[in-house]
């Protein structure tokens, strides 16, 4: 519905499952003019589109001269996607039955539209996805008439239920978040040109960021391949019936929206139940709603495959194995190059993308072989690990030099990835005493450095006495096997569900259990009041918006006797607190799970 | 298993990298056949590998020859230019000017300029000359290890105590006492002071600026109280000015302290770059690169010793690698050159410029003989060396005689060294309007000026025309009547006078030279001669160096491995690496597109151009659903398995942008990440 969208809008979305969106979003851009569009769509009126892939619907071509117009732009826009992305099509277009059915609609005059046909006249089209004619391999330019001025007209204000009626927006799901979020690689198109050459600007611009946060939730909203997202609430009770079949299979977005509407708490379940992973590509309209689709479904398949995430990692064959293997012996060419180096007490650093842990340990074992007689000394110092602390590093560093007995100072080596964190955080004395060593004469220093901007991190005086040459390395060996301990903690800890975190139900089963009497009633009391309070405002939140507030909470605890005091009563929530069973929000507290869960858990409690 | 620790001594056996090293050894076996010349030998055989250890040696020991005098004259001028700042430093902390009974803490601020790299060798020094007849101690505290005032105190007495002073240390007497004070008791400092007689307690302030003025006051506070007992001596190293960091201390405080600036002198960049291209080179910098090295000096600020560290690394890095550089071994005992580096010497541009001169002047049989016969080859190149090193040095001394005679008072404009050096090496100096001026401007000195210019000149370089010019010059003016009024030539401003006419209205200025006197046309005589005596001497000297034969053993001018070595780019590097990894794989998958997402690039760079080209905030589904696109295999035979796979990857990438700092956790929404590396800003 992001109609007043930047004019560079309208590129085609990188997912091709969006492909009628993307389409149709390019003749909604064509018909933006009101001399073209609004004429055809008979006025100034709110346009849904709706697409529908499985289902096959006769559709009546009321106007045929628009709905020629608009297939071949469809075909066209094909066509670009053809040409340009590479991206296979005909798998996703032949499962999704090969016949889609474009149904434009006229909101605001149909409350009462039914799924065949439009009543006021506006056309469907029916589109050979599957097969794009030949001709149509040529891409068409777009005109470049097709963006409108940022903000100009029709700017949705929020996405919220029946928001759509509003006269004069028109609709077309998704429209850009594709341009905006997610420049596909077809960008080539002419007419962008202008557009991303500036996309820092743009990406800068407050405004563009703010809407295209809002596209992408909207995009949320409609697009996608789960085909029968729908915009009007009543619609979906209406369609709900029939569809149901298809939604269940469908996984649980459609449904979930619909539980999220209030209408259906019962999907929900459905929903939980379903063993599918999510497929991201499911959409539910309504900005809060499909956020909070968005971030479950991530959150099943996530958590799903920290099991899997090991298995997978180490079946998988990297296609560029031969590759690393060249830049490996490239970067190996220059050993003696860094050893003369060292011996002219410069350090080296060691930067560029890819693990250098391979690359640095053979170059250790090349110092090795040299002298095999009196190998040099080399510590290896895993800056990156969390753990390292000065003394650790200084002991071992001394066991070094004090067994060492001729010469008195040995040739040492220290070979350290510098990474960001105990840089930035926990150990603010190791960079000057790393540099201090480095400075020593007799200590080399071999630094590795992963993150980008590493050497804003040193003044001059650091600088001066590290004393560094730098020699890009890029491996491209992913860090993950090394240096990140665990990569699904690290996406975990990203997506906001720190490890700590007790995962749902079990997880506060397990903590409730462990704790007394009086704290599982106050657990309960909360859930109890959350739970009403959802019914009361009619089930608005979905996870953890309701809230209660902590006096009334507070009164109600100690009206039950569970805690005297507001002491013990803090004391309580506190423990809970810690173990992230409860969210404090601004007005009240809230607890991190849905619905269903809350449920669940209450009725564990009152067991 | 070692290898999870955070830091383990390494032992090759548990070395990963030990599979592939046969192979790689094998690679180039016939270079490293002799293996143990190899471990003595710093530099690698170059030529394909097929230099011999001799050689390889050689080059080693020219390094060390051409590097090590050169090292030794700059470790000396960055020493001996604060030589007077340290010497007055010292005599004011020794001194006792102030009665005892005004307390205050003699304060010493070193003003030192914006790089404070060198200060901690600046109190060192200072210390050192202030031990030479008394005993003190130094502290030095830099901001990063003062967080508050107790931890400073405790700093400075484990600090001084446990530096040893002399053999009466009685360690274990001390440990005793100490046992009931509290660490950061100032108490143990003043039993450390009395128990060894310590007649000065030195404490720096490395950077002074950083320091918290709160933190600073309170520890002058506590000086002041403990004056009496010990005789600290706080010395600030100021970045600023004295100004700025007494607008930092309360009045309260700055009464407590009796203070005295001192301006560290620092080596100046052109006194070293001076040092490293006139006396005694053996190697010269070409244009490019000292061009490129004073460029960064002056867009960085850098100590000396940088300097000197980025000019022994271009030293290095032409033995390193220039096979050439075996000629400009002076030692008479050097290892005779091998085949292959006569055919690289025919290699050479400046070889093929001589040549074609020797053509030119129908010189046949010498060419043959120089392509065919190494000896003659040998004997060319033996004079030809010299007499290019000669002419390299002419050119630096006709810089330096340049650069004297713009310091010439009626020279207007005036240039560095350095600049005049760049100038010179790429051969423009000559022909450039800088010159001109300089030497119009020699016309107009006046004899006495022009006695002591010329007697520089003559001091500079041998020039039997110029020293001609000098025996008149002194004959005219030894025959003057007055010798303080000078001579002036007719080119000198005092005769010129302007003289304004009026006819008809209009006024016409005109320039009227009076009338020389004898004296002062025989003086123009004598200018005029010195004026053609220099063109010819600087058109003989500033000749294009490029055109030297065998120029290239004795230039080092390739800005390539410097500018990587010591700007790097690293965010540009990891932005190309993500961005087209092609660039680096070299592989045939993800080739075609040109800067396109492909399927067959690494996962992590894929998820990076995505996350490029979305907003600030990413939804993670999207992005998920972006990259099973691109990633995933639709309709393969079990999408569950695929999906894992793709999931995988996806994972392992979003770690590692994380893990390089591209993205964080959003803590708005729920699932959100935050970009925070756009590409190219």
């Amino acid at each position: 519905m992001e109609t007043g969208y930047p004019p560079h809008g309208g590129m085609p979305l990188f997912s091709p499952f969006k492909r009628h969106v993307i389409s149709l979003t390019v003749l909604k851009q064509k018909y933006a003019k009101p001399s073209a569009a609004t004429n055809c769509l008979s006025g100034n009126r709110f346009i849904i589109l709706r697409v529908q892939k499985k289902k096959q619907r006769t559709s009546p071509a009321t106007e045929p001269e628009l709905s020629s117009r608009l297939q071949s732009l469809v075909q066209a826009e094909e066509a670009k996607w053809y040409g340009l992305e590479r991206i296979k099509w005909e798998q996703s277009g032949g499962r999704q039955g090969g016949e889609e059915e474009t149904q434009v609609d006229e909101g605001r005059s149909t409350r009462k539209r039914t799924r065949a046909g439009q009543p006021n006249g506006v056309s469907n089209h029916n589109e050979d996805e599957t097969e794009p004619s030949p001709e149509a391999e040529t891409p068409v330019k777009p005109t470049p008439r097709r963006g409108r001025p940022p903000g100009s007209t029709q700017k949705p204000k929020s996405v919220a239920n029946g928001i759509d009626s509003q006269p004069n927006s028109v609709i077309t799901p998704s429209k850009l978040k594709g341009k905006k979020l997610f420049l596909t690689p077809s960008k080539p198109l002419a007419g962008d040109k202008g557009q991303d050459e500036a996309p820092v600007v743009q990406n800068l611009d407050r405004s563009a960021r703010r809407k295209s946060a809002r596209t992408l939730i909207d995009r949320t909203a409609v697009d996608g391949f789960s085909d029968e997202e729908d915009i009007e609430e009543e619609e979906e009770e209406e369609e709900e019936e029939e569809e149901e079949d298809l939604l269940a299979k469908k996984i649980w977005d459609a449904d979930e929206a619909e539980s999220d509407d209030e209408q259906d708490q019962g999907e929900d379940e459905l929903a939980a139940e379903s063993p599918t992973p999510a497929t991201p590509s499911k959409r539910k309209r309504g900005r809060q709603k499909s956020l909070q689709h968005r971030h479950r479904i991530f959150l099943v398949t996530s958590s799903t495959s920290g099991k899997i995430y090991h298995n997978q990692i180490s079946t998988y064959e990297d296609p560029h194995e031969s590759s690393y293997d060249f830049l490996h012996s490239l970067h190996s060419r220059s050993f003696p190059q860094w050893r003369f180096e060292l011996s002219q007490s410069f350090n080296i650093c060691l930067y560029g993308y890819g693990s250098k842990r391979k690359l640095v340990t053979s170059f250790a074992s090349h110092l090795h072989t040299l002298t095999p007689s009196a190998p040099p000394k080399i510590l290896i110092v895993n800056g990156y690990t969390p753990t390292l602390t000065l003394r650790q590093l200084l002991t071992t560093l001394a066991t070094l030099i004090f067994d060492c007995t001729t010469p008195l100072h040995p040739d040492l080596t220290t070979s350290s990835s510098i990474p960001s964190t105990p840089h930035r955080s926990g150990a603010p004395q190791l960079p000057p005493l790393l540099a201090q060593l480095a400075a020593n004469t007799h200590i080399h220093l071999l630094a590795t450095c992963d993150t980008p901007n590493f050497p804003l991190l040193w003044d001059t005086a650091l600088r001066d006495q590290y004393n560094f040459l730098f020699h890009d390395t890029t491996t491209i060996i992913s860090y993950a096997d090394t240096e990140i301990p665990s990569a699904i903690d690290s996406v975990n800890e990203l997506l906001g569900r720190s490890g700590r975190s007790i995962k749902g139900k079990e997880g506060v089963g397990f903590v409730l259990r462990s704790l007394p009497e009086n704290a599982r009633n106050l657990y309960r009391v909360l859930i109890a009041e959350l739970l009403a309070a959802m019914d009361e405002d009619g089930g608005g939140g979905g996870e953890g918006q309701a809230v209660v507030e902590y006096k009334v909470l507070y009164q109600k605890v100690v009206e039950e006797f569970i805690c005297s005091n507001e002491m013990g009563f803090r004391q309580l929530l506190r423990e809970f607190y810690d173990h992230q069973m409860i969210v404090s929000r601004k007005d009240g507290m809230g607890v991190p799970w849905r619905r269903k869960e809350m449920e669940a858990i209450l009725e564990d409690l009152v067991e | 298993m070692a290898e999870h620790e955070a830091c383990y001594v390494f032992t090759p056996d548990d070395s990963i990298g030990q599979a592939p090293r046969p192979s790689k050894r094998r690679k180039t076996a016939r270079a490293t056949k002799p293996n143990t010349q190899l471990e003595v030998l710093p530099f690698v055989p170059l030529l394909r590998g097929v230099e011999t250890p001799g050689c390889t040696k050689a080059r080693a020991d020219s390094f060390e020859a051409a590097w090590r005098p050169k090292e030794a004259l700059i470790d000396k001028s960055i020493h001996d230019a604060n030589l007077d700042t340290v010497r007055e430093v010292a005599s004011f902390i020794r001194g006792n000017s102030a009665p005892e009974s005004s307390r205050k803490i003699r304060t010493g601020l070193l003003v030192a300029g914006p790089d404070n790299g060198a200060s901690i060798d600046l109190f060192d020094s200072i210390v050192e000359s202030v031990n030479e007849d008394e005993r003190a101690i130094l502290i030095n505290l830099s901001s990063g290890q003062c967080p508050n005032l107790k931890t400073v105190l405790k700093y400075m007495s484990q600090h001084a105590t446990s530096r040893p002073l002399g053999a009466d240390e009685d360690t274990a007497n001390d440990g005793g006492k100490y046992a009931r004070q509290l660490n950061y008791d100032l108490q143990i400092l003043y039993d450390h002071v009395q128990n060894h007689a310590i007649s000065k307690v030195i404490v720096s302030f490395q950077d002074s600026e950083a320091f918290e003025g709160k933190l600073l006051a309170e520890l002058i506070d506590v000086f002041s109280s403990w004056n009496d007992r010990i005789p600290f001596v706080v010395l600030f190293s100021v970045a600023t000015s004295v100004g700025l960091f007494q607008g930092k201390l309360s009045r309260a405080t700055i009464r407590h302290l009796e203070g005295a600036e001192f301006k560290v002198e620092r080596v100046s960049i052109e006194e070293i770059f001076k040092t490293i291209s006139s006396k005694e080179s053996t190697l010269w910098l070409g244009a490019g690169l000292s061009n490129l090295i004073l460029q960064r000096q002056k867009d960085h600020i850098q100590s000396p010793y940088a300097l000197s560290q980025t000019l022994k690394y271009a030293y290095m890095t032409h033995f390193f690698a220039n096979p050439l550089s075996i000629t400009l071994n002076d030692d008479p005992t050097h290892v005779p050159l091998q085949e292959v580096h006569y055919e690289a010497v025919r290699n050479l541009p400046s070889f093929r410029s001589h040549v074609q001169r020797l053509i030119e002047e129908r010189d046949y049989d010498t060419v043959r003989d120089l392509l065919d016969d190494d000896e003659n080859l040998s004997e060319l190149m033996m004079n030809k060396l010299k007499s290019t090193r000669k002419a390299l040095e002419e050119l630096v001394l006709a810089v330096e005689a340049l650069y004297r005679t713009q310091s010439s008072p009626t020279c207007k404009k005036s240039i560095a060294w350095s600049e005049m050096y760049v100038q010179a090496m790429s051969g423009e100096l000559f022909q450039s309007t800088l010159f001109e001026e300089i030497l119009n401007s020699v016309k107009k000195l006046p004899s006495d000026i022009m006695h002591d210019l010329l007697h520089d000149l003559a001091g500079i370089f041998h020039h039997e025309g110029l020293e001609k010019v000098i025996i008149d010059l002194d004959k005219l003016t030894s025959s003057l009547d007055d010798p303080e009024v000078p001579l002036r030539s007719q080119y000198d401003v005092h005769h010129e006078t302007l003289r304004t006419t009026v006819i008809a209205q209009k006024v016409s200025l005109g320039k009227n030279t009076s009338t020389l006197s004898a004296q002062d046309a025989a003086y123009t005589k004598i200018v005029d001669r010195t004026f053609s005596e220099l063109q010819k001497k600087f058109r003989w000297a500033l000749i294009n160096p490029q055109n030297l034969f065998l120029n290239e053993a004795l230039i080092y001018d390739s800005k390539s491995p410097h500018r990587e070595v010591f700007t790097p780019r690293p965010r540009f590097a990891i932005e190309r690496a993500l961005s087209s990894p092609h660039d680096y794989l070299g592989c045939e998958c993800c080739g075609g597109a040109e800067s396109g997402l492909s399927d067959t690039q690494p996962a992590t760079a894929i998820l990076y151009q995505l996350c490029l080209e979305s907003g600030s905030v990413i939804n993670t589904a999207d992005l998920w659903s972006a990259f099973w696109t691109i990633v995933g295999t639709e309709g393969s035979k079990d999408e569950e398995v695929e999906r894992e796979r793709v999931l995988a990857l996806f994972s392992r990438a979003l770690a590692e942008l994380k893990y390089m700092g591209m993205i964080k956790n959003s803590m708005k929404k729920a699932d959100h990440l935050v970009k925070l590396s756009w590409r190219g800003l």
